[in-house]
This record gives structure tokens, sequence and C-alpha cells, in this order.
């Protein structure tokens, strides 16, 4: 729990003048699951959206083990290790389920247009193996009935979870997850963030995670940072998140 | 042998012909989302490749080799810009390509005639048969060119690779965050439906004998369009038999012409026939005759297992 | 050595940029709004031209009538693209791969129902316009004309987009549709009005260029290389980005000329000066101009 897997250093990105991201440092601790709260629009995507190499960030630094990932494009960060979830799930609607999964292994020896002609034996095989773990994992988000349906007729809770399948299949060290439980029922919300905390201390993953549903977060993150105008104002353990006065004023206090 | 033989054979060319250009269309569009909506260049590059190569003597194999790949290799470049751009700026520039590539071969008389056009000579010249069995020859060598550009083209599809370009199609941004370096997969696409392209411009060439820049007008590209929309996008066989009934079509009202005496000139009655229908299968039924081909790999088999088990 | 008249050069540049200013702004407004370049906007300028020869030449009532039905006759076919074929299809979830298609089968439509009328051959005005000198600058009467027309036309339209709400709904829904809507906008109705206005405007604009050059059904194809040229230098939506931009690329496209005629090659190489601007543009600032007047740029 005691290795940084993600740094930014004095991080800002800005909009028309507007600083979405303003100077944000925070670290990640391996392994464990890290939150991040704060109001609507006080820039949390957008920091998951520079950190992810969607956006350029305008200044500072981002380290992911020790190695500097900014300005990268999304798909070098990608395959360093560092996946993520978007807050409206993203899917590629018109593909089955299993297919969606399928999309995203990483370095498969048939998503090269030479080997899809030369190697067919050798990917054939990887597919199949691929295949099964894709199943596999189907099965822990209880996704596996739907394999061969459209992404599209999925409902609003289940493409949650097999956009976070998804970007399982991918073997990242670390995850950025944007509300992963937004729009799902309170039972499943828990459900989701029960799975995440398995994942972890099975996989040996590291979270990193925006979340609404503060009192779940709670009670499985190790650490949180709130956020608030573009800037970190706190961070502390989970419980004492709900004593800080700062964060009860700006946030809380909201709710 | 009669007439309508003739015509048949004439028509199953022109149908062989487009048909591969709707397989490479639909690997740009229907599998990868790319609007190539200059098609015609590429085409257009392959017919002249291939006639200046015949006209200096080349047997066709080496005209249709160099044709191909002269093709694929402008598709290339010409792909470099422009696919950084979305969808609706490439069709613009694509078109715009198209256009320029056409009014260089008009102004510039010394490529290939300018205007006046370029006759092309028999590649395959066999004295004595009668002209039926010419067209056959031709009509074997076209479909061998389409099976092999449908081979191709089903095999990338039915792949990992295939999986990968129609998520691309799907949402670009979350195929980059997952990996994929999205540029190089439609560069590659792109590369390859110009090369067919090209195939298929040699093959044109060869059989009309004679072309000149007013063969490669835009509606050419969306003749191809049509046939890929109306046959089912994201499906090789549906284009394919889209090709079949546009080119029935297109038959159909020149026919119509001829025998109802309809006051319209056939071209102009032809073009706005396509016009039309183009705006008509968008409106009811945009996602074509066929629907979209499953990503046919071993995972089907692997998942069909899976439901036995669970 | 070619003796060059530079000031003629400039006043070209102002007759060409006033036309291309005229084909640009229904274009730019469409795009903004309903999101997809229209190549049918093509068709609106030949349809303009056609019914104004038939007045000028077929019916001889003078100019001012064909301006004015090259107006309406525009108008009504670009209410009728809208309210027939772009409207329906995006109520039906069409993607912009299929309105940009659709616009090609309306364009192809068009412009050969116009070829079955009024035939394929070239057609020329017989209209004589006085001209003179101003210095060295030969003026004709038709160029005038061409930019008082330009010239009127920014002038009502800037009264009517910065004074009247109409107005600034068009600007509100041409930058951001989404936000228009949200904030109670009938976007539906502005798209309907600025189809209209934006066709006859177009079709005023290939009406100038008939009577200058010649008629024929290409007449509007040749002129949407450049027009696109002008939106998306000028910013797609935006009205005062494209009124910038079709003055430069007019003057760009005359000079240009000047060079394309000092280095012997043919100067019908012009219109790839137009595209050329379109490509730099859209790999240096996809956004054009827009961004000067806080608009266009088509928000990603």
């Amino acid at each position: 729990m005691e290795k940084t897997i993600l740094k930014t250093e004095n991080l800002t990105k800005s909009f028309g003048g507007l600083k979405a991201v303003d100077n944000v440092t925070l670290t990640v601790k391996e392994n464990s699951i890290t939150g991040l709260i704060g109001p609507n629009g006080s820039g949390k995507t957008t920091l998951f959206n520079t950190i992810s190499g969607v956006y350029k960030p305008e200044r500072g630094k981002i380290y992911f083990n020790g190695e500097r990932i900014d300005g990268l494009a999304p798909y070098k960060i990608y395959e360093k290790g560092l996946a993520r979830t978007f807050q409206t799930p993203r899917l590629f609607q018109k593909l089955t389920v299993l297919d969606n999964m399928m999309v995203s292994c990483r370095s498969h020896p048939g998503d090269k247009i030479l080997n899809v002609f030369l190697k067919k034996r050798r990917w054939s095989e990887e597919e199949e193996k691929l295949a099964e773990k894709a199943l596999e994992i189907l099965e822990i988000i209880e996704l596996d009935r739907f394999k061969d349906k459209p992404a599209s007729e999925l409902s609003g809770g289940q493409m949650k979870l097999l956009e976070l399948g998804r970007v399982l299949m991918t073997e990242p060290k670390m995850l950025l997850l944007d509300e992963p439980a937004a729009g799902v029922n309170p039972t499943l919300a828990r459900r989701i963030f029960e799975k995440i905390t398995q994942l972890r201390d099975e996989l040996s993953l590291t979270f990193f995670t925006i979340e609404h549903r503060i009192e779940i977060l709670l009670e499985h993150a190790d650490w949180v940072y709130v956020m608030h105008n573009g800037s970190i104002i706190a961070e502390s353990p989970p419980e004492e998140v709900v004593k800080n006065k700062v964060v009860v004023d700006v946030y809380l206090g909201e709710a | 042998m009669s007439e309508p033989l003739i015509y048949v054979l004439d028509m199953a060319v022109f149908v062989g012909i487009f048909a591969i250009l709707a397989v490479s269309l639909n690997l740009e569009y229907g599998f990868t989302g790319l609007a190539n909506f200059g098609k015609v260049a590429f085409f257009m590059v392959g017919a002249y490749t291939s006639s200046i190569l015949a006209n200096m003597g080349f047997p066709y194999l080496a005209c249709i080799t160099v044709a191909t790949f002269a093709a694929g290799f402008v598709g290339f470049v010409a792909s470099l810009p422009a696919l950084k751009l979305q969808a609706d700026y490439l069709a613009i520039v694509t078109l715009a390509f198209g256009e320029i590539l056409r009014f260089i071969f008009k102004n510039e008389e010394w490529i290939a005639g300018g205007v006046q056009g370029i006759t092309v000579p028999s590649a395959i010249t066999i004295t004595g048969v009668p002209i039926q069995t010419m067209m056959l020859i031709q009509l074997t060598i076209v479909y061998a060119a389409l099976a092999i550009c449908y081979f191709i083209a089903q095999r990338v599809v039915n792949s990992p690779y295939g999986r990968t370009i129609r998520a691309i199609r799907e949402d670009e941004l979350a195929a980059q965050v997952l990996g994929k370096d999205v540029f190089k997969y439609k560069a590659q696409m792109f590369t390859l439906g110009s090369a067919m392209a090209g195939v298929s411009g040699s093959l044109f060439s060869q059989y009309v004998r004679f072309i000149d820049p007013y063969t490669f007008e835009p509606i050419l590209t969306f003749t191809v369009w049509m046939m890929v929309i109306l046959g089912g996008p994201a499906n090789n066989l549906g284009v394919i038999l889209g090709a079949v009934f546009v080119q029935a079509l297109e038959r159909g009202a020149r026919i119509a012409k001829d025998y109802l005496l309809l006051p319209v000139d056939p071209h102009n009655l032809r073009v706005m026939i396509i016009g039309i229908l183009i705006i008509l299968i968008l409106m009811y039924r945009p996602q074509g005759l066929f629907r979209e081909s499953k990503v046919k790999t071993p995972a089907l088999e692997v998942a069909s297992k899976w439901k036995k088990r669970s | 050595m070619v003796v060059v008249n530079w000031l003629q050069v400039l006043f070209n540049s102002a007759v060409t940029g006033s036309l291309y200013l005229l084909a640009a702004v229904g274009l730019t407004l469409t795009y903004g709004l309903t999101r997809f370049p229209n190549f049918a906007h093509a068709e609106f300028m030949a349809l303009g031209a056609y019914a104004g020869y038939t007045i000028a030449e077929q019916l001889k009532l003078g100019f001012p009538y064909s301006f004015i039905a090259a107006f309406i006759s525009s108008a009504a076919l670009g209410a009728a693209s809208y309210l027939l074929v772009f409207r329906p299809l995006t109520h039906r979830g069409a993607t912009i791969i299929h309105l940009m298609v659709a616009s090609i089968g309306l364009d192809f439509f068009v412009r050969h129902l116009i070829k079955q009328v009024w035939g394929g051959e070239q057609l020329s005005f017989r209209m004589v316009w006085p001209y003179f000198d101003v210095g060295p600058v030969r003026i004709t009467g038709l160029w005038v004309a061409l930019i008082l027309s330009a010239i009127v036309m920014v002038g009502v339209m800037h009264i009517v987009l910065t004074r009247t709400r109409l107005g600034k709904a068009i600007r509100a829904s041409a930058n951001n549709p989404d936000l228009a809507m949200a904030s109670g906008v009938d976007v539906e109705k502005i798209a309907l009005v600025v189809w209209i206005v934006g066709a006859a405007l177009a079709g005023v604009g290939g009406l100038f260029r008939a009577a200058d050059t010649r008629l024929v059904p290409l007449i509007g194809w040749e002129i949407l290389l450049p027009a696109f040229a002008v939106v998306i230098l000028g910013g797609i939506g935006s009205f005062y980005g494209a009124l910038i931009a079709a003055y430069v690329i007019g003057l760009a496209e005359n000079f240009g000329v000047v060079f394309l005629v000092m280095f012997k090659l043919s100067t019908d190489y012009k219109f790839a000066i137009a595209f050329l601007i379109l490509i730099l543009t859209l790999i240096l600032k996809p956004s054009g101009f827009g961004r000067l007047f806080g608009e266009g740029g088509k928000v990603v």
C-alpha cells in the first residue's frame, strides 16, 4: 500500500480562460481504492480526461509508475497500464457484449492487419483463450447471459458493468472510474463497489474513482480527495472526510 | 449466340467491377465508418495507370498490379492529412480531392490525352474468337478479382482486427482509450479500400477500352454509396447484392427510356432515380436490406459452448 | 513579361468575394444549425440562376425581376429540402454521414431535373451592362449590383442578427444547437428560416455568377468548393467569419490567378487555391475565424 503508482504535479487545464483543473497535485498509492469527490463542475472529469490523455495538460506533470505520461496519446497511456471508464458509458453499441469485451484485449496478435492473413492459426488460438477469459469476467459481472446481445440493448446499470468489464479485459494496473455507480439502483451500486474491492484484492489493481454516492464510496475507499473549482481542497482517510469543515461547507452542505 | 446474351454478359461484367468498388467502400464506410466521398479518385488512378501502362505495351498482369499499388499508394498519401479529420470534413476533402484529380487529368494532356481521353489496347488478344468468348474471358478475370477482394475483405472483418475497426466506427474515443491507435487502423483500411478501387479501375479500363475525365464524375462514387447503403453496410455479401440491384436498376432505366418512349433524357432519368432512391433508402431503410454481419472468429464457438455450461 | 493591373485584380477580388459570400452564408448557417454540410446547396445556386435566366432572357422582364425570381425559387427549394428531406431524416435519427449522402442524392436529383427542363447546353445572358472606368479599373454595372447586393445583405443580416430576437436565436442555434434548445429556442423553426434565407441568397449568388459568365447545370457545383472553403475558413456557423473568409478567398483566388499566369500554368487551377486554403485551415486551425467572434468552429 505504500508505493505510489500515480502522481500529478501542478496539473492545469483550462478552457477559454476558465481553469477547469487548477494546479492539481495528488498521489495515488498502489493497490488502493482512492476516491475523488466534489460538486458538479468542480473539474473531476476534466482531471480524468487530462490524466488519460484525452486532453493535453497545459502545465504540470503526470507520472505513472515513475514514468512521465503527460502529453501522450490516449492509446499510449493505455499501453502503460492505465485504463478508464466514462461517466456515460461509451460502449460500442452495435457490437455484441462479448465483442465489446474482446475489443479491449491487450496486444492481441489478430489485431494487426498482416497477422490477420499470415498468422491465422496463432491468433485463433489466442482468440479462444481470450474468449474464455472474457466470459469469465462477464460471469463475475453477471452479464454472461447477454453475451450475444448488442450492447445497445442493455440497461443503464448493465452498461456501466460492461464498461467496467471491458477495461478489466485490458489487464490494467490501474483504473480510472468515472462514476461507476451513477444511474443504477442502490443495491446494484453497492454490489459494483463490492466487485471493485474484490477485484482490487484478487487482481492487485489500483482504482481511482469519481463517485457521487459518497456514502458507498466511503465504505470502500482507502483515501479520498475533494475537488472544488478545479483545485484539490482536501484529502484524508474516508472516515475523516465527513468531519472536515471545508468539505462539509462546499460539498456535503449542498446535498 | 444472340444479342441478349451479350447484354447479360455486359451487365455481369459491370456488376463485377462495381461489386469490387462496393466491397472496398464497405471496408471504409461500412466497417470503419469513414465517409470516403472520393472513391472515384482511386478508381480513376487505377484506370489511368493501367491504361497508360497498357499503351506502353506492358502485359495485363503488370498493368493491374501496378494500378493496384498506385491507387493504394495515392490512398495512403491522401489519408495522411484527411483521416485526422472528422467525418464531415473527410467527406468534403475527399470529394474535392476526386474533382481536383479529375481536373488534372482533364487539363494535362501529356498524361493521358486530356479531354480527348485515351484508348486502351486489349491486353488479351486471341484472334478469331467470337465476341462472346472474349467477354467470357473478361468476365472470368473480373469475377476472379472480385473473389479475391471478397476473400480479403471477409478475412479482415472476421478477425480481431475487424472487430477493432467496427469499434472505431462506433466510438472513436472509446477505442482510443482502450489502446487502439485509431489513425493507423483508418489509414490501413483507407489504403486497402483504395487499392481495391484501383483493381476495379484497371478492370474497367480494360473492359471499356476507352477512358476520359468525364468517365470519373462524382456520380460514380455515389452509385457505389448507393450499393452499400442499399445492400447493407458492414455486410460484404449484402453490398455485392446491392451492386447487382443498382446495376439492374440503371439498365432498367435505360430500357424504360427505349421502350416506353419517355420524354426524358436517359442519363438525366438515371441520375434522378439514383438521387431519389438514395434519399428514400436513408429515410425508410437506413440499415439496408441485409443486416450487419457478425464478427466470425473462434470466440463465437467458445461462447456457444459457454451457454451449455451455465 | 505580363503587365498586371493590380488595382483591377483588387477590384475583381471584391467581386469574387461578394459572390462567395452570397453563396456561403446559407451554407455556413445551415451547417451550424443542422450540423452537416449540405452538398445540395450547390443546386440552390443553380436553380436561382436558371429561374433568373427564364425571367430575364426568355420572358424579357429585366434583371430586377430575375433577381426576385432567383430569390423566391431558391427559397422555395430551400424550404422543400429542409421540410421534405432533412428534417424527416433528422427525426429518424440519421447520422451525419447519412445526411451528407442524402444531400448528395438531392443535389443529383435537382441538378438533373434542371438539366431536363433547361437542357444541358451552355446558356448566356444577353443583357448588356453599362461599364465605366475609374482610373485603371474597369467596372461593370453587374459587378456594382453584385457588390451592392452583398453589402445590403450584410447590413440586413447584421441588424437582424444583433438587434432582433430571431437573429440572436439564429446565432445561438448555429453555434450550439443543444444549448439553444435547452434555453427554449425552437431550433427547428429557426432552422427552417435559415434554410429559406440561405437558399435564397445562394440563388441570387448563382444568378450573378451566371449573368457574369455563363449558365450551365454545373454552375452551382463549381462554386461549391470555394463556398466550403469560405465556410471552413470562416468557422462553421459563423456569419462574421464567413464575411471575412469570403473576401480573403476572393483575394487569394484573384491574386493566385495572376501567379498561375506568370508561371504559365492553366488558370483553371484557380479552384485548387480554395482547396488548398480549406485543407490548410482544417490542419492548422479547424475552428477558422469563428472564434474571433465567439462563435463557429463546431462543438465537438
